[in-house]
């Protein structure tokens, strides 16, 4: 499988994968970041945010 | 520069009592078409907040898979209320695609393209960088607890 990176098409098992969470109060969401490396280097990091309150208008 | 904070904008709290924004479709101002609404990326530390009135390119980001002014907003679902709060939620996820921003970026400015870019609400979050990456930014499920904006 290859996988789209900074460095262009890289194979699948060139490639370490992590995800790292965050959940923070301040701004009531929940942050997945997926970070791919090859060896040490970071080439591919993805995200997701996912907001866990409304904003209240009226605040 | 001072660091963005989560807020709607004070502009918008009173021109929605104007009536200048619509985010549903309904008969309003002789037109039944929804406003359009984008949502742009800001660099952390660019000042948005509960000031800010209108979309601007000072501190947006830039990069790769990046278009100044930032992506559509899918708006399909009216506006609405159930005890006695009122609320609307975007209809798709926002995302975008092949992108690289390589400095920190923690909020998005949600705007009225259609309304001269007015704001409408700074939605902040942890500094992120993407590189050769996704960024999507998930809705929550439109209820009167849950749904992205609530009025009280």
């Amino acid at each position: 499988m290859k996988v789209f990176t900074s460095k262009g098409l890289l194979d699948r098992n060139q490639l370490t994968v992590k995800d790292v969470i965050v959940e923070d109060e301040a701004s009531s969401t929940r942050t997945v970041a997926t970070e791919w490396y090859q060896g040490d280097e970071m080439v591919k990091r993805s995200v997701w945010v996912d907001r866990l309150a409304p904003l209240e208008i009226g605040t | 520069m001072a660091a963005n904070t989560q807020a709607a904008a004070a502009s918008f709290k009173s021109e929605i009592l104007q009536g200048i924004h619509n985010l549903g479709v309904g008969v309003t101002r002789g037109s039944t078409a929804a406003d359009t609404l984008k949502a742009a990326l800001y660099f952390a530390g660019s000042s948005l907040g509960q000031a800010t009135t209108v979309y601007s390119t000072s501190g947006e980001v830039t990069g790769t898979g990046y278009t100044a002014g930032g992506n559509t907003v899918a708006n399909a679902t009216a506006p609405t209320n159930s005890g006695g709060i009122a609320f609307w939620t975007p209809s798709a996820n926002i995302q975008w695609t092949g992108l690289t921003i390589s400095s920190s970026f923690d909020c998005y400015l949600l705007y009225n393209s259609t309304q001269s870019n007015r704001a409408i609400a700074v939605f902040t979050f942890p500094a992120q960088t993407i590189s050769a990456g996704t960024f999507t930014i998930t809705m929550p499920s439109n209820t009167n607890t849950s749904a992205l904006i609530q009025v009280n």
